[in-house]
């Protein structure tokens, strides 16, 4: 389904991923004019693509209709700068528009043994929290807004529901975060017609490095080892003959007596 | 003649703390000579602490690195032929046990991750070894593989990793994983400055198949405890 744009070349080139969120529409998308999705299906994302950076004019349309149809949706001059991570989003607004929203994913590096969770709110619907085993991690969550933490890995009992309230509109459900990655939710669809959904996106890569590596906690094996032997023995030696000395002295006092 | 028997026991003491002494001495000499011809080069064998602190104690990139220079064995290339090729094998299971059967070695492989302060949370006891789980197995198709492990504990004492300094290149390591066994060949070992190793390199995920084994070494203070990393590294066979 995907064509591509232009050769992508060197450094000056972006990753960009695309994500249909719009419910019951089957689209192509073009790019500058170009074809660069055809027969694009709800909740589909695609592979992350190379292409060079630059200003790119996004349209959306109904599948087949080419590139002068009518726009489902449109954004112009949407900047892809060289070496970002990009993933476009097709969604509806919070009042069920369709829209298109550009994020750039932050895929920098984590500390070891960290993940970093994104969501993106790309709903019809109110502000939502986002909880994790019941517990909110992400509040007041609006259309089209994006929150990030960074978590342990694992696996987490994600749903959501809306702000401040116990209203579950979407999950539970079950999201494997992996460490020294980046995963992103989305949550797409309409409150309105039901049709609330997750879609997940994981990007690996940005694992750290553990920031010592503690080999030994009694010094037993140190290489110095021989110093407190040789200081341990001269103390030994001294001892002993501060011990004749003490009773030296006793002995010539008592002698004085 | 109380005064003269004190003189006499001056004496004793005197030569009993001398001999006590050389002693003392002589068992260092012995540790010495033991230890110097295969654990560190010469420069590195009674370094000051500064010497330690501030300049890495076998920079990696200099051929005079590493600690040991034995002559390449050969006693392991037996192993070659049943070493089936990692595209036969596909991955391989987590490690188990660590042996290296020329020093005699066997230690249990526990998977770790990283503690609260960032650092890798190798085994309490020296008696077991550490896997960074988060980073390729053992055999894995690339990367590094990295085993750590304490020397000794306050608690416990001395571990089987003291002998890790004996290692030789070309000395075989043998790891046991759920899946069968993954065979290395010691390529390097030094001994690197806290300060100056390079853990993203140690940890890396990428590029070659690589086995590292790190344990503590060099001087050891009380506060801030070891200053180096012995780092051995192991290539498949």
């Amino acid at each position: 389904m995907a064509v591509a744009i232009a050769p992508a070349h060197g450094a000056s080139n972006a990753t960009v991923s695309i994500l249909h969120g719009v419910p019951d529409a089957t689209v192509d998308v073009y790019a500058n004019g170009k074809a660069l999705l055809e027969n694009f299906e709800p909740g589909t994302l695609t592979d992350p693509q190379m292409l060079p950076a630059g200003s790119y004019d996004l349209k959306v349309v109904k599948a087949s209709d080419g590139p002068d149809g009518d726009a489902i949706m449109s954004a112009n001059n949407v900047k892809v700068p060289g070496g970002a991570n990009i993933t476009v989003v097709a969604h509806l607004t919070d009042s069920g528009k369709p829209a298109l929203t550009p994020y750039v994913n932050d895929v920098s590096s984590l500390p070891a043994g960290k993940a970093r969770v994104i969501v993106r709110h790309d709903a019809a619907a109110p502000e939502v929290d986002v909880r994790a085993g019941g517990e909110p991690v992400f509040t007041d969550l609006a259309n089209p807004k994006e929150k990030s933490a960074e978590i342990d890995p694992g696996t987490i009992k994600a749903d959501v529901v809306l702000a401040g309230t116990d209203d579950v509109v979407i999950g539970p459900a079950s999201l494997k975060v992996a460490e020294g990655t980046t995963t992103i939710v989305y949550a797409w669809g309409s409150a309105e017609d039901e049709n609330l959904e997750l879609a997940v996106q994981a990007i690996s890569g940005m694992h750290g490095s553990p920031n010592s590596v503690p080999g030994g906690t009694g010094g037993q094996a140190a290489s110095s080892a021989a110093a407190p032997l040789w200081a341990s023995l001269v103390a030994v030696a001294t001892l002993g003959a501060a011990v004749s000395g003490w009773q030296l002295y006793r002995r010539r006092a008592f002698m004085v007596r | 003649m109380f005064g003269q028997q004190g003189g006499r026991r001056w004496l004793t003491a005197l030569l009993v703390s001398c001999l006590v002494v050389m002693l003392a001495g002589w068992r260092l000499a012995i540790a010495t000579d033991s230890g110097s011809g295969q654990i560190l080069p010469a420069s590195a064998s009674a370094p000051t602490r500064e010497a330690h602190d501030r300049s890495p104690i076998a920079p990696p990139t200099s051929p005079d690195a590493a600690i040991s220079r034995g002559p390449e064995r050969l006693s392991g290339s037996t192993t070659r032929a049943a070493t089936q090729s990692r595209a036969d094998k596909g991955e391989p299971g987590p490690p188990r046990m660590l042996a290296i059967p020329r020093l005699d070695l066997k230690m249990p492989i526990t998977a770790v991750t990283v503690d609260d302060t960032g650092a890798m949370a190798v085994p309490t006891r020296p008696s077991e070894i550490g896997w960074y789980a988060y980073g390729p197995r053992p055999g894995s198709a690339s990367g590094s593989a990295v085993l750590g492990g304490h020397v000794d504990s306050r608690e416990y004492g001395v571990g089987p990793l003291v002998e890790l300094k004996q290692l030789r290149r070309g000395d075989d390591i043998v790891i046991t994983t759920n899946r069968g066994t993954e065979r290395f060949r010691v390529s390097t070992i030094r001994l690197i400055g806290k300060r100056d190793l390079d853990l993203r390199d140690v940890f890396t995920r990428e590029g070659k198949p690589l086995l590292r084994i790190l344990t503590c070494g060099g001087t050891y203070r009380r506060s801030g405890g070891y200053q180096a990393n012995v780092v051995v590294t192991a290539r498949p066979v």
